[in-house]
């Protein structure tokens, strides 16, 4: 996630270039998280514009505490995190299930049925789970990466993925 | 949910975790092999987890996001980032927002002239600029036009210089502030004028462009036809449409234009005409009438499909477009038999009702109407189910599938052939469906009997009709899927109910009663359901009761034996005969049981078991 001093000073002064080449070097991967956190597409796509117009508007704020992209990703996962709870809030558990199965994006890109029983599983994981198996085993980051994004030690994320990985394990054997 | 139990992970799996990610030491390894060697059930749960992880590998190498989709994601947020470092630089002047939206103005067609305010032009393009509204290409390519002072074509990301034209090499957007876009076809024109009054003016021509975005402002486009005026709103402008612009003209006309969204006024000498969404219009010359292109019977078919299926307006105009071509080639909307179907149609369900009051007919007539009306229908090209066909080949499936599982049109067409709505409804869903099918389905039970004839239709018929229309390996599938589900439910509902069910101690029967009321309140049971297992406990204890007041001493002299005596064989024999007198109380318990174990429905259990799951939503 790190990047060259001079590419953050110079987004921090607000070089259009620099800031440019920030978005295409994250925004894919941003965008493909987001997409898997929330399953929807479209709404990913919405938080996706929702994080860049907040990384825009917090960029003079950045002390560089963390590393920038790091930083990009916490507003994007907590963007994420914030839209689950208040979707799921408004509806039945039941129906969160439902439709995240529906506009799963393994639903309309993958035809294999066990793979979409995998999705459906994990949608069905408690959050803090769904979050850091997401993270790791879907991502790919490293337990280091987890925790500095999401505040976690990274033992209790470790045992998150194990818990996470033993329920999906159940309920792919129960189907 | 997550709780701490959760966050901590015991010896065992810690160890397969750091196996499962290649995290242990030989020694560790070798350690784990010899256990797993010697327990089969940490192998077994190894193995498993492994599977998993093979499973999520896949899944990771499923790409959410389409390509397309994440270049254009990360496109607009790169101009997002790009269009506020503008106002970052120090231009401070901004024009207020509304300002801005209402002054757009775009100017198509040869000879639009801006008119003599050349002395605020300057004041008005800084302002412009620093709103960010200078016009920016999202996509695409435009090439100089020769007469321009530019040397190379402009990409996408490119901020287009005033009082230059341009011509799409490819199908290009340009972003025009306030979440406003042109769209270009390839070879449409585009001069970007010097601003004036605070309005961004554009000049197109030549070829077909669009206006579209969340909030489009008002704009004039002045055009051979005549003007348009849009209040608000997106359209579509062909400058020259391609013939079947209209379904059947030919030939350049002035202006074409299809709206998507919003009201429009088109205005020339000789009239004017308002738009609303999903119509769309033509003027050839500044003195011809100003018409609409769908006729009646188009527009109402774009009517009927938007109702059935939900079509947005960019749908109606794509299903406009597929109207208007089998309507060309197939001469259908206005085949010359229209009106004789019409009069036949009248004539046979006049036939139908004078049978059905008893009064005299001529059925040789209806017979000969009968003839010709499938004759007709033979012959004629229209065939709406395959109108059906290729529309809801152009609709996501999920659109479709929601028009048919909620449609009158369906409860209708339940009402024509003689069963419930509801069976209809369950036949379209647990067979998939599709409106074309459900069409041919009618067909097929009806046979030649008249289109106004109510049918009985028994559900082994419909069931019989749907493996007749439907391919069979539509059945296969949606048979699998349902043996699959059912089997699924089952597994599931038995192994909730192993868990809910209360454990009916048969040597306390008057506890049954409360162990009820409680799985009722757990399970969340209706109050029917509640009244039910209410009533049905107190029938057992009932009954269970007295013989458990009769026997209990008996028992308990049994349990006092039982545990005085060391005696094996002795031992058998007293818990045989525990067993024997408290046969009838466990038949009683199991009565019960079986009894609550049908009342509740999969849900309910499911809702009983994970309660807390989702507390963190």
């Amino acid at each position: 996630m790190g990047e060259p001093d001079d590419l953050v000073e110079r987004c921090r002064r607000g070089d259009p270039e620099a800031l440019e080449q920030l978005v295409k070097q994250h925004g894919p991967v941003i965008l493909r998280l987001l997409t898997r956190y929330v399953g929807d597409l479209g709404r990913a796509e919405e938080l996706f514009q929702e994080t860049w117009l907040r990384v825009k508007s917090g960029l003079k704020r950045f002390r560089g505490e963390a590393e920038l992209g790091t930083w990009i990703y916490r507003i994007a996962l907590n963007l994420a995190r914030d839209d689950r709870r208040r979707q799921a809030r408004q509806l039945d558990w039941r129906r969160v299930a439902a439709e995240s199965v529906a506009s799963s994006p393994v639903d309309r890109l993958a035809k294999s049925e066990e793979l979409d029983r995998l999705q459906r599983a994990i949608d069905e994981l408690p959050a803090p789970q769904r979050e850091a198996l997401v993270l790791s085993r879907l991502e790919g980051m490293t337990y280091r990466q987890m925790a500095e994004l999401t505040g976690s030690p990274e033992g209790t994320l470790r045992s998150r993925v194990y818990w996470a990985m033993a329920a999906l394990r159940r309920q792919l054997d129960e189907a | 949910m997550a709780d701490e139990r959760e966050d901590i992970l015991d010896e065992r799996a810690e160890r397969l975790l750091t196996y499962l990610e290649g995290g242990l030491e030989p020694a560790q390894r070798e350690a784990l092999d010899r256990d797993l060697a010697e327990q089969p059930d940490v192998a077994a749960e190894l193995e498993a987890l492994r599977r998993t992880e093979r499973l999520l590998g896949e899944l990771r190498e499923v790409d959410p996001v389409p390509a397309e989709r994440v270049e254009r994601a990360v496109w607009l947020a790169a101009a997002q980032m790009r269009g506020d470092t503008d106002r970052a630089g120090g231009r401070s002047r901004r024009l207020p927002r509304m300002a801005v939206a209402a002054a757009i103005v775009l100017a198509a067609g040869l000879g639009y002239f801006l008119g003599s305010l050349r002395e605020s032009q300057d004041a008005v393009k800084k302002e412009l600029i620093a709103h960010g509204s200078r016009p920016q290409v999202l996509e695409g390519r435009l090439a100089p036009l020769e007469e321009s002072e530019v040397a190379t074509a402009a990409p996408a990301g490119a901020l287009l210089p005033w009082g230059q034209a341009f011509v799409a090499d490819e199908p290009s957007r340009i972003d025009l502030g306030d979440g406003t876009e042109l769209g270009l076809e390839p070879g449409a024109v585009v001069s970007v004028l010097e601003p004036a009054e605070g309005q961004l003016r554009l000049e197109v021509s030549g070829g077909r462009w669009h206006l579209a975005g969340r909030k489009v402002p008002a704009a004039t486009v002045v055009a051979d036809g005549g003007t348009i005026q849009t209040q608000s709103g997106e359209i579509e402008v062909v400058g020259e449409p391609a013939e079947g612009f209209n379904g059947g003209g030919s030939g350049p006309v002035g202006i074409a234009l299809a709206v998507f969204s919003g009201v429009v006024t088109l205005s020339n000498p000789a009239g004017q005409l308002t738009l609303g969404a999903g119509e769309m219009a033509t003027a050839t010359v500044a003195d011809s009438p100003v018409k609409r292109v769908w006729e009646p019977s188009v527009q109402s078919c774009i009517d009927a499909l938007s109702r059935w299926y939900g079509l947005s307006v960019f749908q109606q105009y794509e299903v406009g477009q597929l109207l208007s071509e089998l309507r060309r080639e197939q001469d259908w909307l206005v085949a010359p038999h229209e009106e004789e179907l019409e009069t036949l149609r009248e004539r046979m369900s006049r036939f139908w009702l004078s049978q059905l009051e008893n009064h005299g007919t001529n059925a040789r007539q209806y017979l000969e109407d009968h003839a010709r009306y499938r004759q007709l229908l033979n012959e004629s090209p229209y065939r709406w189910e395959s109108i059906l066909a290729q529309v809801e080949g152009m609709l996501p499936a999920a659109q479709v599938s929601r028009a048919w599982s909620d449609m009158p049109e369906r409860d209708r067409m339940a009402e024509r052939l003689g069963v419930t709505p509801s069976v209809l409804r369950y036949v379209t869903r647990r067979y998939e469906l599709t409106g074309e099918q459900l069409i041919r389905l009618e067909q097929y039970l009806r046979g030649d009997r008249p289109s106004d004839e109510a049918l009985a239709t028994g559900f082994d018929d419909l069931v019989a009709a749907v493996n007749a229309v439907v391919p069979t390996e539509q059945i296969r599938r949606v048979d699998r899927r349902a043996a699959q589900q059912f089997h699924q439910r089952r597994e599931r509902r038995d192994a909730l109910l192993g868990q809910l069910l209360p454990q009916l101690d048969e040597t306390h029967p008057q506890a049954w009663s409360r162990q009820v009321q409680q799985f009722a309140r757990r399970v969340r049971l209706t109050p029917g359901q509640t009244d039910h297992a209410r009533r049905t406990a107190e029938e057992i204890s009932a009954l269970a009761l007295p013989y458990y007041e009769s026997m209990s001493r008996k028992l308990a002299a049994l349990e006092r034996q039982l545990a005085g005596e060391t005696d094996p064989v002795e031992r058998r024999h007293i818990e045989v005969s525990r067993d024997e007198l408290t046969r009838p109380m466990r038949a009683w318990a199991d009565r019960l049981r079986e009894t609550l174990a049908q009342l509740p429905a999969l849900e309910q259990l499911e809702l009983a078991y994970r309660p807390t799951d989702r507390d963190e939503f």
